[in-house]
């Protein structure tokens, strides 16, 4: 069995809380089960199957599992590989890989106010989602069409719907105002490279006279090899002698503390110059001049830098074409995507203490021809992935990446929501925890922009909106399901009672509702007589007692209450 | 986790969550001569404003340069202490200037180093891009006041809290998550709900504490809930407003700062500053309407006592109005300006250095050197003023050590006052 540490906070825990600590569930055990499993290794506390099963539905749909599903796992007639499966084939997941793609691109939230003249103001807000979403399509059509994820840099076709095809002119097959995105190509010409092709890549990230593509370059390098030159330990004089072009050209080729970055930065800024810098005005002529791919650029800006193209010291003809080959042949891409992907579905800051392992994922990613299905299954079956604690015989670097639980993210508690209440926050299909950064950056979320990074702190401001959130979900369930009379098929939460029974008469059925949602909000394998589904139900009747009476008021507040509850957070 | 907290979760799920130690807490940093804080409101105009409208007074008559309709209109007490007035079509400037020019500066000149609006932001607030450095409010907030309610308050505008998230308080729906307007649950119903809640999260402390786990996320759960309890009990004192807009997120702040939640805020100012083409018409009448808040703000400021003792609260608080660049000297076809890496800045308040102008530009709008002593332009001077000059400045005037955080910029002190 497992060893617990001594230390003398635990006894002072056990002088304080002797009686508390009995009374309540805990997060990770379900009554009946004593401790957790162990890893082969001794070293892990493991998650139980059943809290296991909701920590994979929650990373790969964004949803809970089915109590289906959860009595299929403790019963043993169905399998965690087996789940992994099911869920890795689900539309579900392929939604969250376009926020998984996010994370590594920040192109979701994309403004466009230069072209306001070429568009009606209506359209905005739709052509703003369609250009952020360009290559994220790309990402999830590679996934769910089960191709290599170097297509991301190769491949010879863009995805697109139809207001981004008649934005940038794409040939889009599918009918006039389709939503469906489509594999398609660009009408100008231009060689197709995954992402590196993409306008809209190039409208999030803009360059500037100035900087010649330099920032984009770099986004390039730092998005597919975690190659951020800015990172790099170099010495520099920023206060160059003056702000004259030509010192600065000079300063980037001759330079130490410049070359330090440039020498291979330079080389792929070589192979964008076919690029527009823009946009920089908010005319229609602007708009035009942007989208558009000029063949000759490359010859031009080698004509005036005197520098070639080139991959890293590696000679380049200056084509995208040539760049994404490089990229996707390059180790540093695919060790690139295992590290990402294990620190986002562990929720921690992956560096070389993990090196062994991410040689292994790479080399199972590598060996699967780079299909990210076959990466995702190994991250999540890793015992980092699973573990919730450390038994002494763990090191100090195995230790320190292993929490005790996750913190669910903005995007994934919208998904959860509608999957456990059939509800969404805000407008259907732009949930507010997934698109509306006033309410995301406070749940921890990101607007790709201004703030750039995933926060997994617990703090007061994301406790506050998920409450809120809470709130405007019950009260639609309140109003649909409740106060409405939809076909029971339509049902969500309220499968079994109908929310206006009398609570005492039909306490049975009740209290069996309430079990139904223990195990689906909670994951809680708890019947209708624990002790659980009794204090729930306890707390309907003291809310109908406050709400004069009124049974359907009273299950609206137990409803806020259960979605509110911490194990809907932390999983 | 301390027992402190660990208590308090116990109290409020024995005492149903309301009236907790917390208010004392809460008070006792308002109590006027317990707590000596600065505080500082960042208003960010967004899109990079055109220096000529207001701030660099002296470019009339150039060919170089193309200006507004105005005068000079001098608020200081050297004859280069000058803005750019319009009485008629931007009334709200002149207004500002006349009730609150011995109490402001004015920095031109600030060498920004981008014309991104993403990294000029980023440069603005930080000093640098690309260094996940947490911005100027967030610094002074975590290192000055990490135990307030809400540390620093970003209502709206720019933030970049880096590492140091956990102090910020972010989202312009802050107003509208405290207070709801669709349904919630009644406060004894709420109380019944906060006293089951605390239960469970006291058993997920107990289990994972006794699982072996402390500090690290542990701590945090303990303290989110902590101090989401308290934002939650205290919510009717706080009485931040409810408004949206400019002037009411301003008064929010300056609410939050009287009672002790806050030490830094950061709102935008109103209006797309970013104008490529009609920039005269479209500068004139953000700078009206931001003024107008402005002026509003700051009176309540100047009106409110401080909470040290002696003074006003706008003793005690610097404004600092900023934009993430300048704009182009000349009009374009469009009648526009485009960007510029060049900007100015605007302080008022406590600790500032009034009824000044600092820095300068040269008669192509590019950056002048200063002389550090007198913070005037000065062409035998090797050094530029740039952001992270200004920020070791602000950083100073909190009471921080601006070498520790930025080593080796020079700090533009001659914007402080620190004896005033």
């Amino acid at each position: 069995m497992f060893h617990k540490p001594y230390t003398p906070h635990r006894l002072e825990r056990r002088i304080y809380l002797p009686i508390l600590s009995a009374l309540v569930l805990c997060l990770a055990i379900a009554p009946g089960q004593s401790e957790p499993p162990l890893s082969d290794t001794g070293k892990y506390q493991l998650l139980p199957d059943h809290k296991y099963a909701v920590r994979l539905a929650v990373d790969l749909l964004g949803a809970h599992p089915t109590v289906g599903d959860l009595e299929a796992i403790v019963g043993g007639t169905k399998s965690i590989d087996e789940l992994i499966e099911q869920y890795l084939d689900d539309e579900r997941f392929y939604h969250r890989l376009l926020w998984i793609a996010n994370d590594f691109f920040l192109t979701e939230r994309t403004d466009v106010p230069f072209y306001q003249d070429v568009f009606d103001d209506e359209l905005e807000e739709e052509i703003a989602a369609s250009l952020g979403e360009e290559p994220l399509r790309l990402f999830q059509y590679l996934v769910s069409h089960d191709l290599p994820m170097t297509e991301l840099a190769t491949a010879a076709y863009t995805i697109a719907d139809s207001t981004l095809a008649e934005f940038w002119g794409i040939d889009y097959p599918g009918p006039d105002g389709g939503s469906e995105w489509m594999k398609c190509h660009y009408t100008d010409g231009r060689p197709h490279s995954g992402i590196l092709s993409m306008q809209s890549f190039y409208f999030r990230y803009e360059s500037t006279a100035a900087n010649k593509q330099r920032g984009r370059a770099n986004h390039i390098t730092r998005i597919f090899l975690d190659d951020d030159h800015f990172q790099r330990n170099v010495s520099l004089e920023f206060r160059l002698a003056n702000n004259r072009e030509s010192d600065l050209d000079n300063a980037v080729r001759y330079n130490p503390g410049c070359l330090a970055c440039h020498s291979s930065l330079e080389g792929v800024v070589g192979h964008l110059q076919a690029l527009q810098i823009g946009p920089v005005g908010d005319s229609t002529q602007e708009y035009e001049d942007f989208n558009n791919y000029s063949h000759q650029g490359i010859e031009r800006w080698q004509l005036i830098s005197e520098r070639v193209p080139s991959y890293y010291g590696r000679p380049s003809d200056g084509k995208l074409v040539t760049l994404g080959k490089y990229l996707g042949n390059d180790p540093r891409f695919s060790y690139t995507m295992a590290k990402r992907m294990l620190a986002a579905l562990i929720q921690g800051l992956v560096d070389y203490r993990e090196g062994d392992l991410l040689v292994e994922l790479d080399k199972i990613f590598r060996d699967s021809e780079f299909r990210l299905k076959d990466l995702i299954r190994a991250v999540v079956k890793t015992d980092l992935y699973r573990a919730m604690g450390v038994t002494e015989l763990a090191s100090e670097d195995e230790a320190r990446l292993i929490q005790p639980f996750r913190v669910i993210t903005p995007e994934q508690m919208a998904t959860l929501g509608f999957d456990l209440t059939g509800q969404t926050w805000g407008e259907e299909d732009r949930p507010s925890l997934e698109y509306d950064p006033s309410f995301k950056i406070p749940a921890g979320g990101y607007d790709g922009q201004v703030i750039e990074k995933r926060s997994h702190a617990i703090t007061p401001m994301l406790l506050l909106t998920y409450q809120r959130h809470a709130e405007a979900i019950a009260d639609d369930v309140y109003d649909f399901e409740l106060r409405g009379d939809p076909p029971a098929n339509e049902k969500k939460v309220f499968t079994l009672a109908n929310g206006s029974e009398d609570p005492v008469q039909f306490q049975t059925l009740v209290k069996t509702q309430i079990s139904q949602m223990s195990k689906r909000f909670h994951g809680e394998m708890v019947g209708p007589s624990s002790l659980e589904v009794g204090k729930l139900y306890d707390l309907l009747l003291e809310f109908r007692n406050q709400n004069g009476g009124s049974t359907t008021r009273a299950w609206r507040d137990l409803l806020s209450l259960m979605l509110r509850d911490p194990r809907v957070y932390f999983y | 986790m301390d027992r402190r907290h660990f208590l308090k979760h116990l109290s409020a799920a024995a005492a149903g969550g309301l009236c907790t130690p917390s208010f004392h807490r809460m008070f006792a940093w308002a109590q006027q001569g317990q707590d000596n804080p600065h505080f500082f409101i960042f208003m960010f105009a967004q899109g990079g404003w055109d220096i000529t409208q207001v701030f660099e007074s002296q470019k009339e008559g150039l060919q170089t340069i193309d200006v507004p309709t105005g005068v000079r209109n001098q608020f200081g007490p050297e004859v280069t202490d000058t803005f750019w007035d319009d009485p008629v079509g931007r009334p709200a400037v002149s207004q500002f200037f006349q009730d609150f020019g011995d109490r402001t500066s004015i920095v031109n000149g600030v060498y920004v180093r981008s014309l991104s609006h993403n990294l000029g932001r980023e440069t603005v607030m930080t000093g640098t891009t690309g260094m996940n450095r947490p911005d100027w409010p967030t610094q002074i907030a975590a290192r000055k006041a990490s135990d307030r309610l809400l540390p620093n308050l970003s209502l709206s505008g720019p933030n970049f809290p880096g590492n140091l998230g956990g102090v910020t308080t972010s989202g312009t729906t802050f107003n509208r998550l405290l207070f709801p307007s669709g349904y919630a649950p009644e406060e004894d119903i709420e109380s019944s709900m906060e006293t089951y809640l605390n239960e469970k999260l006291n058993g997920i402390l107990s289990d994972v504490t006794d699982m072996g786990h402390e500090g690290g996320r542990v701590d945090e759960l303990d303290r989110g809930y902590l101090r989401f309890n308290e934002i939650k009990e205290a919510r009717n004192t706080l009485n931040l407003g409810g408004g949206g807009n400019f002037t009411d997120q301003g008064l929010s702040a300056v609410g939050a700062f009287q009672n002790g939640i806050s030490v830094t805020a950061t709102l935008r100012v109103p209006g797309g500053y970013d104008t490529h083409n009609d920039n005269d018409m479209r500068q004139g009448n953000n700078f009206q309407n931001t003024f107008m808040g402005l002026n509003t703000i700051v009176t309540e400021l100047a009106t409110r006592p401080g909470t040290t003792g002696t003074g006003s609260l706008l003793d005690q608080t610097t404004v600092c109005l900023v934009s993430e660049f300048g704009r182009t000297p000349r009009l374009n076809g469009g009648n526009g300006k485009d960007h510029w890496p060049v900007t100015s800045m605007m302080f008022v308040g406590g600790g500032i250095n009034g009824g000044k102008v600092f820095g300068g530009t040269d008669d192509r709008q590019n950056y002048r050197n200063v002389d550090y002593t007198t913070g005037l332009p000065d062409d035998a001077s090797t050094i530029e003023l740039a952001t992270p000059n200004i920020g070791a400045a602000l950083l100073t005037l909190a009471g921080l050590d601006a070498n520790e955080i930025l080593p080796g910029e020079p700090v533009f002190t001659p914007l402080l006052n620190m004896g005033g």
